[in-house]
């Protein structure tokens, strides 16, 4: 099991108490199987060598940048999506057709859903609209800045 | 700014997207299965392929709905709700794209393809029928995975879309058959309506993964991203327009 570092703390908190806390369950699980990875042995390693050792500062910067490549790199991802459909949509509603196509709107539209095991409607959404991009990029940017903020305390000396 | 402002601020900021964006952290990647459809779509009309947005009763519909979880083919009737799909049409020949669709095989347990290509008239039919899930082979078949870039894609993918096919159509697998004669002739038949099965994703596959999936003649398409890669989707446009010859 992954030691998290003390430090990492605060984001982790903020995250689970938000709608990123699925986000923040898959980084957690990414770290655990991050460092299993460190105590595996296979034909290159013998599995009576001591333990690889890493200073706290090495670990927390590893651990940060797990939490960044799992909820940063969705932000990034989907935002990156959203403004390429966006485009698209710009597009498909340019091409001249005999089937109204001029109208195509830009409202791409996830009806209900269940989820499986709870048994409860999740509301749709509007995949491709301003609004949502526009909260994206602000997730985005508190996120970026969250980052910036813990890796700054990290290059710091520790309190003894 | 403290660190506890810029964390209220992280809160807030996801508390809003939230709102907005309710299925944003579960939703596996449905972002990224619009944004293939619809490179697809706006591909294969530079290519001289009409193409249409339809709702169930094959009417236009300018708000194009997807389903956030596997679905069966909606039956006519009721529009205004249920997924819609796009028609492709060319030299009078039509097909159906649809995302999320479920298929079902031989075995009769059903299967969701994440892009699915099929004849129009049967997707058709099968909603004036009252809908299910897909029972005809499909003629393209698109796994679309949005993982992290830093990860590889889990195995179990391609094992999973190989085991689908063999489900869907028994004979997948031989791509040709030679039969041969006591007398030491042979003839061989080679097949030429396959169904095209490929893997798309944000990340890299196992060259193990890599190998199973062309071994079976499926596509295996790494690093598919707005800003890398996209030449996997014009692989699958010649598939689809190879459909209508």
């Amino acid at each position: 099991m992954a030691e998290l570092d003390l430090r990492l703390l605060p984001v982790l908190n903020a995250v689970m108490r938000s709608p990123l806390a699925p986000l923040g369950t898959s980084a957690i699980e990414r770290l655990d199987a991050a460092h299993g990875d460190r105590f595996r042995f296979d034909d290159d390693r013998d599995p009576l060598a001591p333990s690889p050792e890493e200073a706290d500062s090495d670990r927390a910067n590893r651990q940060l940048k797990i939490f960044d490549t799992v909820i940063g790199g969705r932000l990034r991802l989907e935002l990156k999506l959203l403004e390429q459909s966006q485009l698209l949509v710009k597009e498909i509603a340019s091409q001249p057709s005999a089937d109204g196509f001029e109208s195509f709107a830009t409202a791409f539209i996830m009806p209900d859903t269940v989820d499986p095991e709870l048994q409860e409607g999740i509301g749709g959404e509007n995949l491709l609209s301003g609004v949502r991009r526009e909260q994206l990029e602000r997730t985005l940017k508190a996120w970026d800045k969250a980052v910036g903020i813990v890796m700054t305390a990290l290059s710091e000396p520790r309190d003894q | 700014m403290e660190i506890d402002d810029i964390l209220d601020e992280l809160v807030d900021a996801s508390d809003a997207l939230g709102i907005v964006a309710p299925n944003f952290g579960t939703s596996k990647g449905k972002a990224y299965e619009v944004w293939i459809m619809l490179e697809i779509v706006v591909r294969l009309n530079a290519r001289g392929i009409e193409i249409f947005s339809r709702d169930r009763d094959g009417a236009f519909e300018p708000n194009f709905r997807v389903s956030g979880s596997p679905t069966n083919m909606p039956p006519s009737g009721g529009s205004g709700d249920g997924p819609c799909h796009f028609l492709l049409r060319k030299l009078g020949r039509e097909l159906e794209l649809h995302l999320g669709l479920k298929h079902v095989g031989s075995s009769a347990a059903s299967h969701e393809m994440d892009l699915s290509v099929v004849w129009a008239s049967q997707g058709k039919a099968l909603r004036d029928s009252g809908g299910g899930p897909f029972a005809d082979q499909p003629l393209i078949g698109l796994e679309l995975k949005a993982y992290s870039e830093k990860y590889k894609l889990d195995h179990s993918i391609p094992r999973a879309l190989i085991g689908v096919a063999v489900d869907l159509d028994p004979w997948w697998p031989m791509q040709s058959l030679t039969l041969n004669t006591t007398g030491g002739g042979n003839h061989t038949v080679t097949r030429t309506n396959r169904m095209h099965l490929a893997v798309l994703t944000t990340t890299e596959l196992y060259g193990s993964s890599a190998n199973y999936l062309t071994h079976f003649g499926a596509g295996a398409h790494s690093f598919v991203t707005p800003e890398n890669n996209v030449a996997a989707i014009d692989a699958i446009v010649s598939e689809i327009i190879r459909c209508f010859h």
